[in-house]
């Protein structure tokens, strides 16, 4: 009997509620994300992140 | 990397970066950023040009040169392949290393790897244009390239490219990974992840492979990663490039970091399933369309969350717009993001698909998204990055601004009159007059409506490739006057400590709750857990190919293993030895970039080209060749609709026929010989991969079964009037394929149950006799099978 004759035969009913449950779940997780309390200082921070480009000394140049 | 020392300070708190914190030394490595920069520039100049090539083509058949190598079918994948990987490549490449050493204040990991990266990447783009022209191609669309190239694509992406991101993030001298570095980590893990998947094929020879997948499931696939390529190679990296890029350039935080992470999961969780919005209609079973629709709607919000999110950062800076074309680039940029976000997923609603799919709609939407979103931010990049990269003012800031004006204009010229040519089209294939006949049964009159919208792109385009000219000029230039000594600036930060202690889990402020609810309030509620993720690099890039291998896999197991997705039809048999040369030759010609093989049960189509496609009808086609556009008219059921002979002097010259045709001419199959000694381990490979060839595998009798079967070809093409000496001809396979297409649905089947066929159907019955379907109960309620007969001819 090969693979798709057995998978045919399984009943796969549950496989949308699961896809509705999975994506629920991630929804869920990524509004409490979104609205999670009490982080305006670390949000501030890490969208500050692209203008820390470390302490830049001028260097001694190299080739080009 | 430089790692001079010096002692910092202990951190002494409990939690956070824990023991001692030395600070470092290092530099930044440019060089492979420019080097990056200039490849994109290179390879965009020689990508458009192509495009403009090919769109004067659609004009004036003329543009094809006359030569098989620049033909439309061979060009359109060079084209794609060029902008896609190559252009785009390129900037995503140079926009990736330049933000994520800054990003994790350290040098990228192995300067080696960069350079293998680099390198590897141009060779591959060189082996692609060495390739597509000369017709080696794995016929998928923007998956073209034959296996060693994919191997190498694979190597060059994960081994070099990945190892050297995942190492600098490993080295990285900042805890927190900004929002940049994860739509960098999405792109990688997933791209790798399509590639790999979609690309699976057995080689038969070095320069020829087939799809392990067929019919509806490599159609599936293919859309899967097609439409994922758009997401994780066009989309996601360039949104990286936009959280990094736009709040430098206006010197501004971006507007909400809150709802950049949102868009971060929403677009990995939800894209992934929206692949078969592109078969809409098709053989595909409909539950897989109608999810691919469902989440292609979902994806409008996220989409334009991230877009006004953009926008807003330029809040209180718009006085600076106006007076800097970086930011002007930026914000065309983002608004056609927003515009081909919102198209999307109108274009994937069933009805809305029913009218555009195959139409110039479909092209219209990719080139607002290519040249409006992908186009601009990478010009805005690049005009942000020359005189930092060359350490020199911009040669011309009112060319940078030309170059902004010509190209806006340039991409309004296109996508406009391209609109306008897919709707017009659309509605013209599904008119009836009031008898109720199709108002427009000519094919070839629903393509010269266009040609005025056709004349209009090209000096859309020109326009467009006008804008990069003058950046190359700028950059040239700019480059010219570069100093003589790069200056390499010495860059101090604290290393990482040993060890980093996360933060304890906040208090909850519930009381008289469960302690469970506690717990959840204070570790999930708090959104404690995502930060702890955002830390590691690790975790984090497991969850995202968790994220898109679990969806992918809700859809792809149930696609793949029930059996009741791909009914078998019993008298569809595999194609012939020769047949089977001539579909190659069809796949090399890229006949699939012009004709659909795939008619809709819409009532228009199947009066016009006949039964609608069952998905049984494919399980042999390795790879599958629905197509995507329809240039020409649908082949699906073209055997039997035309003579031997017509088909032979059609590919030799279609203006001959059909005066207005814009089919470029094939004549050189009338030259070339058909290759019959490889037709054997072409036929020894399907078989391996499930195909029933039964005889045909034993050791010459493919090619033996090949040779007779294109003798009576040819001995057919002399009866009916036309040319001699054919029987050794390319034509002449590519002609017994196209006197198959579609028949299999109308014969008798000669097995009662599911087809064991242990010999390939022959020739027996005279290649012109098949024209007269045989209607069986499997063929269904074949209420356009007539149609397939009548209403198409002469239509090239």
């Amino acid at each position: 009997m090969s693979m798709s004759q057995l998978m045919s035969f399984m009943d796969l009913d549950l496989w949308p509620q699961a896809a509705l449950v999975l994506f629920f779940g991630v929804f869920v997780l990524v509004t409490v994300r979104l609205f999670a309390r009490g982080q305006k200082q670390a949000m501030h921070e890490a969208a500050n992140l692209p203008f820390e480009d470390g302490t830049v000394t001028p260097g001694k140049g190299d080739a080009r | 990397m430089t790692a001079a020392s010096e002692p910092g300070a202990t951190v002494a708190a409990t939690y956070g970066e824990r023991g001692q914190q030395r600070l470092e030394s290092f530099t930044y490595d440019d060089a492979i950023v420019r080097l990056f920069v200039g490849a994109t520039i290179l390879w965009g100049v020689v990508g458009m040009l192509v495009g403009l090539l090919i769109a004067v083509q659609m004009a004036l058949p003329a543009a094809n040169l006359g030569m098989e190598w620049t033909s439309f079918g061979r060009l359109r994948p060079l084209h794609t392949n060029a902008v896609i990987f190559a252009f785009a490549g390129n900037a995503i490449f140079a926009a990736i290393y330049y933000s994520t050493q800054r990003l994790c204040k350290t040098r990228m990991f192995s300067d080696t790897l960069s350079k293998l990266h680099f390198w590897g990447w141009q060779l591959i783009i060189v082996s692609a244009a060495l390739t597509l022209p000369f017709g080696i191609t794995q016929g998928k669309e923007y998956a073209e390239l034959e296996w060693p190239i994919d191997i190498a694509i694979a190597v060059v992406w994960l081994g070099f490219f990945g190892v050297n991101f995942f190492g600098t993030l490993a080295i990285r001298r900042e805890r927190h990974m900004y929002v940049a570095l994860w739509f960098y980590i999405a792109t990688i893990v997933t791209v790798t992840m399509l590639h790999v998947f979609n690309s699976l094929a057995i080689p038969a020879s070095l320069t020829k492979s087939y799809s392990v997948y067929a019919g509806v499931q490599d159609a599936f696939m293919q859309w899967w990663y097609g439409h994922n390529a758009v997401a994780f190679f066009l989309t996601t990296p360039f949104l990286g490039l936009m959280y990094y890029f736009l709040p430098k350039a206006a010197e501004k935080p971006v507007y909400s970091y809150r709802l950049s992470i949102v868009h971060f999961w929403s677009l990995v969780f939800i894209y992934i399933w929206a692949g078969p919005h592109h078969l809409h209609y098709t053989a595909l079973p409909a539950w897989a369309s109608t999810l691919g629709m469902v989440f292609s709607l979902m994806l409008w919000m996220p989409s334009w969350g991230g877009m006004i999110n953009g926008l807003l950062t330029l809040r209180g800076a718009w006085n600076r717009v106006a007076a800097d074309p970086v930011l002007k680039f930026f914000v065309v940029g983002i608004t056609f993001y927003g515009m081909s976000t919102f198209e999307g997923p109108m274009l994937s609603i069933k009805l809305v698909n029913s009218l555009s799919h195959y139409t110039d709609w479909t092209i219209a939407h990719v080139h607002a998204g290519a040249l409006g979103w992908n186009g601009f931010m990478t010009f805005g990049m690049i005009y942000w990055l020359l005189p930092r990269l060359f350490q020199t003012n911009l040669w011309s800031k009112r060319l940078m601004a030309t170059h902004f004006w010509i190209g806006t204009l340039g991409i309004l010229l296109y996508v406009i009159p391209i609109y306008t040519a897919g709707i017009t089209q659309g509605l013209m294939w599904r008119a009836f007059d009031e008898s109720g006949r199709l108002a427009y049964p000519d094919f070839l009159e629903t393509v010269t409506r266009l040609m005025p919208f056709y004349w209009m792109r090209v000096v859309g385009g020109t326009l467009y490739f006008l804008g990069v000219i003058l950046l190359v000029v700028n950059a040239i230039m700019t480059w010219a006057h570069r100093p003589a000594k790069y200056d390499e600036p010495v860059v101090t930060a604290p290393a990482l400590a040993p060890r980093y202690v996360d933060p304890p889990i906040p208090e909850s402020a519930l009381a008289g709750n469960l302690a469970v609810a506690r717990k959840i309030d204070s570790a999930i509620i708090s959104g404690w857990f995502h930060r702890v993720w955002e830390r590691r690099p690790l975790k984090f890039s497991v969850l995202t190919l968790v994220a898109v291998a679990l969806a992918s896999l809700f859809e792809i197991i149930p696609l793949f293993l029930i059996g009741s997705n791909v009914p078998t039809i019993a008298s569809v048999k595999p194609y012939t030895p020769l047949e089977l040369a001539g579909r190659d030759i069809y796949i090399a010609e890229g006949c699939y970039n012009c004709h659909s093989q795939m008619i809709r049960p819409i009532w228009a189509e199947t009066k016009r080209y006949g039964e609608y496609s069952k998905p049984g009808e494919f399980v042999y086609d390795h790879p599958f060749q629905w197509g995507s556009r329809r240039i020409g008219p649908d082949l699906a059921r073209e055997g039997g609709k035309q003579s031997t002979d017509w088909h032979v002097r059609h590919f030799e010259n279609p203006q001959a026929l059909n005066a207005q045709s814009i089919m470029p001419s094939y004549a050189h199959l009338l030259e070339q010989e058909i290759d019959f000694e490889g037709i054997q381990r072409r036929v020894d490979v399907m078989a391996m991969l499930g195909v029933p060839y039964g005889e045909a595998v034993k050791n010459g009798k493919a090619v033996e079964m090949a040779r007779a079967q294109a003798r009576q070809f040819a001995a057919e093409l002399v009866a009916q009037g036309g040319r001699s000496g054919m029987e050794t001809k390319k034509v002449i396979a590519l002609v017994a394929y196209m006197q198959r297409l579609g028949k299999d649905i109308s014969q008798p089947a000669d097995a009662p149950t599911e087809a064991p066929a242990t010999t390939p159907t022959t020739p027996t019955a005279s290649p012109s006799t098949a024209g007269t379907p045989v209607p069986t109960a499997e063929a269904g309620a074949a209420a356009g099978s007539s149609g397939a007969t009548s209403t198409n001819g002469g239509a090239r």
